[in-house]
């Protein structure tokens, strides 16, 4: 071994999920640690390793953002005033003229200038306006679907983990029984089916057929919008029934078929033999020693499945006609309105990064070996 | 190594899956060219609502009379094409990069690891949407270059780390004091110990170009004149298909995309139970069968023991 | 207190026998087999082993890797890990209270917890691998500590924990580190002091200093035993270093090829080993205390369990090896001071018959002669 990282056994015991980002490895363990002042700061320090990753990512997107529409076959800035002009009847004014071209290229200024005019927008929290609902703002239409998309996907993303994570923890601890050997190639299955076929399928079944559940939106329409109504918020329930379901059947099996296996390779540590060695209570070993442990890299899992979920999500939202991101996005992808989708997606990407920073965080407090000074 | 890769059920279950759509893929448009006689735009007068599977179309017809195998032959082939090119580009990069920081070290390392930790964070499906509604009706190919120039972080990431243990290994030191160019020592003998990470990225890559390309088409960003899976469902969904009853129209190519999926999964699983011997499901039938018959021999034992007494 | 002295009182080879003769039996093994169930067949990696190991007993076992050391231990303890089961034989534990012995191997997991660490502990051979890296060190001392006795409060179990850490020469501040913020031999002597947290009346060892270096293995062996004369329990001691088994046990028992070939006293393998393979493998360690000298390895190598020789499985690697020797399996019988297991020295032949075999009245191309050592 050339490297004795006490990231070791870690290491060893994630082969099917990855590791978080850098290995935080420690130096020689022959050393002792000084006190946990220290490695808290060692802790920020990761963290801000971190940080400073997800904030390349976010500046690679804008990049390609801006870049995009100037390389697109057509020129989408004079496309788009004509699309305005069609609309309104009126060409836009001059003011609006200049925001455009600044935003999907204007070929009499230099482009190091066109981005920094990007940028300063961007800065400001601008996304500029949709041509499709000209003259409202991106920022609304998306401060408007955003919500009702992260409720989504935080929601049964969650949900379908701790489902998964808690059958894939009983599996793991008896593989082989029979449970297991339905359980698991059915989950197999399970996590190959789109998202958006399936909850077609559910919509078609339980909404249309039945009629048990409402086949689109988010609440029921006659309903004032109050949040601190309860027959809202029941109706909230009640209609986001159908998306859960058809979002954590699709979600939760690869969690349970990363948690057995790692399950049942952490069971077979030396740590765990020695905690029943020891004699301690079955659940306390399954739960203290066994799945803590294993439960470490589905955590990395599910800090990078975040952006992945957002993605499920917004096919969902298309096929259950919910007032989220995804169909925003649709209804600009149908009216080739660039502004929406173009801040849609930055929204997507700063959001799923947002999510790991937070998961990263999550997981410092996790796994004490991350807290290791470099 | 490898036969007993093949020997695992999954792994064959799973093999099968995908050569069978392989094989589609390959072969299925002349099929329907020649044998059925039928291509996806040809409409048939007779069946223009929609029928059920006859003998005529084995898969039935669409509400525009258009037959669905024929459909669903030409989507195999657009949608595995995608699978593979994006499964080709991903591993290519996955393997140049990996193996290439791995191997150098220093600065070239450090620059490659940040690169690879960048892409690893990138959301690939908003990124393929931007590209391919920015180039409007996005072919194969651009989506293949898409998901394969996105996708290959994970795998990279594993292979500069296999590629770092085994360059402090005696074998390639070795190599190195007699001499061997780098290039060739990691052609040649380092490769062959990476495929253990390079085959499951690579049927991965696959499920997730498969994926990715179906997801676009069914939002209406592909190519509306390639049919895929993805678009079959999008058509499916916007003529209503399912509550005109057309079952028949909407479920293959779903039931596809699941199949490819599971069949990925499931050469995964079995490459696992390879390489991490503690998760082989034989293993444990062995034992529990070991077991069963020790405890039968031992309860007879203890039966006669008792009638003895 | 800080156990860092070596033991005063040495005993001479009489005074272990007589001491031992005087013991009361703590663990009976008869007829123990441990198979590992793999796709190319069941392997045999522990045959028809007997052992005797009594109070206070420190019994040393012996043996090249793949000879079924480690798999006995772990059998002993009720530890398998999934390839390995038991697959015959009986463990007898023969409580210090005095109640009726009772078979391990009967046991369910769930009434072995009652003999878990309070009677029987472990000190696996990788501390690093064996203590739980995000817990920290103290509460994996006082988890099993309150588990046993739950009338202990959180408080008594954690200064209990502190006096064992201490024993061991560690502070007890560093019951708040995690295990991967200690040195090496920090994480061995702590694994050691937890193995001793619930008193037990035998503790298995499995290669405990194989992990350190010389200097940390000199002092946790001084520490085992100086804790071990102290408390009395009982050790069985596996590891493949016979010289350093030869300092530290009382008896020995040496392994090959998943069969016990040889018991005695430390001392009676020290100067009259019976089974050639003890001596090969004396010859094979230095020893700690003896200037160096020429070592030689033990010519090919260990046996594969899943096509074991007719004969002795040791007779192909065997320089005094007779024509029976590869045809028959010789018994592990009683010998005056111990046992054996080889034709030459286990009395299963009479003394023509071992005339014939060793000097064969055909020319038959052996050439065994003169190889009696």
């Amino acid at each position: 071994m050339t490297e004795p990282a006490p990231l070791d056994a870690l290491a060893k015991a994630e082969p099917t999920a990855a590791p978080a980002g850098e290995p935080p490895a420690g130096s020689s363990p022959e050393r002792p640690r000084s006190g946990s002042r220290a490695s808290r700061l060692a802790g920020l320090v990761y963290l801000r390793q971190r940080l400073t990753m997800y904030l390349i990512v976010a500046f690679a997107s804008i990049l390609v953002n801006f870049i995009l529409p100037r390389f697109m076959p057509g020129n989408p800035a004079t496309q788009m005033i004509r699309d305005i002009t069609n609309r309104t009847g009126a060409p836009p004014s001059g003011y609006q003229m200049r925001l455009i071209k600044a935003r999907y290229g204007d070929p009499d200024r230099s482009i190091l200038l066109q981005f920094w005019d990007y940028i300063t927008q961007l800065a400001q929290g601008d996304l500029g306006q949709s041509a499709q609902y000209f003259p409202i703002s991106v920022n609304e239409l998306i401060g408007r679907a955003l919500p009702w998309t992260l409720y989504l996907a935080i929601v049964s993303t969650v949900l379908g983990w701790m489902v998964g994570t808690y059958l894939g923890a009983r599996l793991g601890w008896r593989p082989g029984r029979r449970l297991d050997a339905i359980l698991t190639p059915v989950s197999m299955f399970f996590s190959s089916i789109p998202a958006f076929w399936l909850g077609l399928l559910i919509v078609w079944y339980l909404a249309y057929m039945n009629g048990w559940f409402p086949n689109q939106g988010a609440y029921n329409n006659s309903l004032p919008q109050n949040l601190l109504s309860p027959d809202f918020l029941l109706s909230v329930l009640y209609h986001g029934a159908l998306p859960f379901f058809t979002l954590i059947i699709v979600g939760f099996a690869r969690w349970l078929f990363s948690m057995r296996n790692m399950m049942i390779t952490t069971v077979n540590e030396d740590y765990v033999q020695l905690a029943r060695a020891k004699g301690l209570r079955e659940n306390r070993i399954r739960n203290r020693y066994a799945a803590r442990n294993a439960l470490l890299p589905n955590f990395t899992g599910l800090a990078q499945s975040m952006g992945g979920a957002l993605t499920a999500v917004i096919l969902a939202e298309t096929v259950f006609v919910y007032p989220g991101i995804g169909s925003l996005l649709t209804g600009a992808q149908a009216a080739r309105d660039y502004p929406v989708m173009q801040g849609v997606m930055l929204m997507v990407i700063f959001a799923s990064l947002l999510f790991n920073f937070i998961a990263d965080s999550v997981y410092v407090l996790l796994d004490p070996r991350t807290r290791e000074v470099k | 190594m490898l036969k007993r890769f093949l020997l695992i059920g999954k792994v064959q279950i799973g093999l099968a899956i995908i050569g069978m759509f392989t094989l589609a893929a390959v072969f299925g448009p002349w099929f329907s060219r020649t044998v059925l006689e039928m291509t996806p735009q040809q409409v048939d007068y007779m069946n223009l609502t929609g029928s059920p599977p006859d003998a005529e179309h084995w898969l039935g017809t669409t509400s525009q009379g258009q037959d669905v195998l024929a459909w669903m032959l030409h989507g195999t082939r657009t949608s595995m094409l995608v699978g593979f090119a994006s499964a080709i580009i991903g591993t290519v990069l996955t393997v140049v990069i990996g193996a290439w920081a791995g191997f150098s070290g220093g600065f070239v390392d450090r620059f490659l690891n940040g690169t690879i930790l960048v892409f690893g964070n990138f959301p690939t499906f908003a990124l393929l949407f931007i590209v391919a509604a920015a180039f409007q009706n996005a072919n194969w190919l651009l989506v293949s270059i898409v998901i394969g120039g996105i996708e290959w972080a994970g795998g990279a990431r594993q292979i500069r780390a296999q590629t770092m243990s085994l360059r402090g290994r005696d074998f390639t030191t070795a190599l190195r004091t007699v001499g061997e160019s780098r290039a060739r020592i990691i052609l040649v003998e380092v490769m062959p110990h990476l495929l253990g990470v390079i085959s499951p990225m690579f049927l991965g890559l696959i499920a997730a170009g498969v994926n990715q390309q179906a997801a676009l088409a069914f939002l209406g960003i592909g190519n509306p004149s390639e049919p895929s899976w993805g678009l079959m469902i999008n058509w499916a969904m916007t003529q209503n298909a399912l509550f005109r009853g057309l079952w028949w129209w909407f479920i293959p190519p779903g039931l596809a995309l699941c199949l490819i999926g599971f069949a990925t999964t499931m050469v995964n699983f079995g490459l696992d139970e390879i390489t991490n011997p503690t998760l082989s499901s034989k293993r444990m039938k062995l034992m529990r069968i070991f077991l069963r018959e020790k405890a039968r021999s031992t309860s007879s034992h203890s039966q006669k023991e008792l009638t003895a007494s | 207190m800080t156990l860092t002295t070596v033991p005063q009182h040495l005993e001479t080879e009489a005074e272990i026998i007589s001491r031992l003769e005087d013991s009361p039996v703590l663990l009976d093994v008869r007829g123990l087999c441990v198979d590992y169930v793999t796709e190319a067949g069941n392997i045999r990696a522990c045959d028809d082993v007997d052992l005797t190991l009594r109070r206070g007993e420190i019994l040393g076992v012996a043996g090249e890797s793949a000879s079924g050391k480690s798999t006995l231990l772990n059998a002993l303890g009720r530890l398998q890990r999934m390839p390995a089961a038991t697959s015959a034989g009986e463990i007898r534990f023969h409580p210090t209270d005095g109640t009726e012995p009772v078979d391990l191997v009967g046991l369910t997991e769930d009434e072995l917890a009652a003999y878990r660490w309070t009677k029987i502990s472990v000190v696996m051979q990788s501390a690093m691998a064996s203590l739980n890296p995000v817990i920290r060190l103290g509460e994996q001392f006082t988890d099993v500590i309150r588990t046993h006795n739950p009338r202990i409060r959180q408080a008594e179990a954690r200064a209990q924990a502190a006096e064992l850490l201490t024993m061991v020469g560690i502070s007890a501040d560093r019951l708040t580190a995690f295990p991967f913020q200690l040195s090496g031999g920090m994480q061995q002597r702590a694994l050691i002091a937890l193995s001793l947290a619930c008193d037990p009346d035998l503790v298995l060892m499995d290669e405990p200093t194989t992990a350190v270096d010389v200097v940390m293995q000199r002092q946790i062996l001084d520490q085992v035993l100086a804790a071990q004369e102290r408390l009395g329990f009982a050790v069985v001691f596996v590891t493949h270093d016979l010289s350093l088994l030869l300092e530290i046990s009382d008896r020995i028992a040496i392994m090959y090829g998943g069969k016990v070939v040889e018991v005695g006293t430390a001392a009676r393998l020290h100067s009259t080993a019976k089974h050639p393979y003890t001596r090969a493998l004396r010859n094979a360690f230095p020893p700690l205390s003896e200037p160096v000298r020429r070592l030689s390895g033990i010519p090919g190598s260990p046996p594969d369990l899943l096509d074991l020789p007719p004969g002795c499985s040791f007779a192909p690697r065997c320089a005094a090896a007779m024509p029976i020797c590869h045809q028959r399996v010789p018994e592990l019988r009683d010998i005056d001071q111990g046992r054996s297991a080889c034709f030459l020295t286990n009395g299963e032949l009479s003394e023509q018959e071992l005339a014939v075999q060793q000097h064969p009245p055909l020319n038959g191309g052996h050439d065994e002669e003169g190889e009696a050592l």
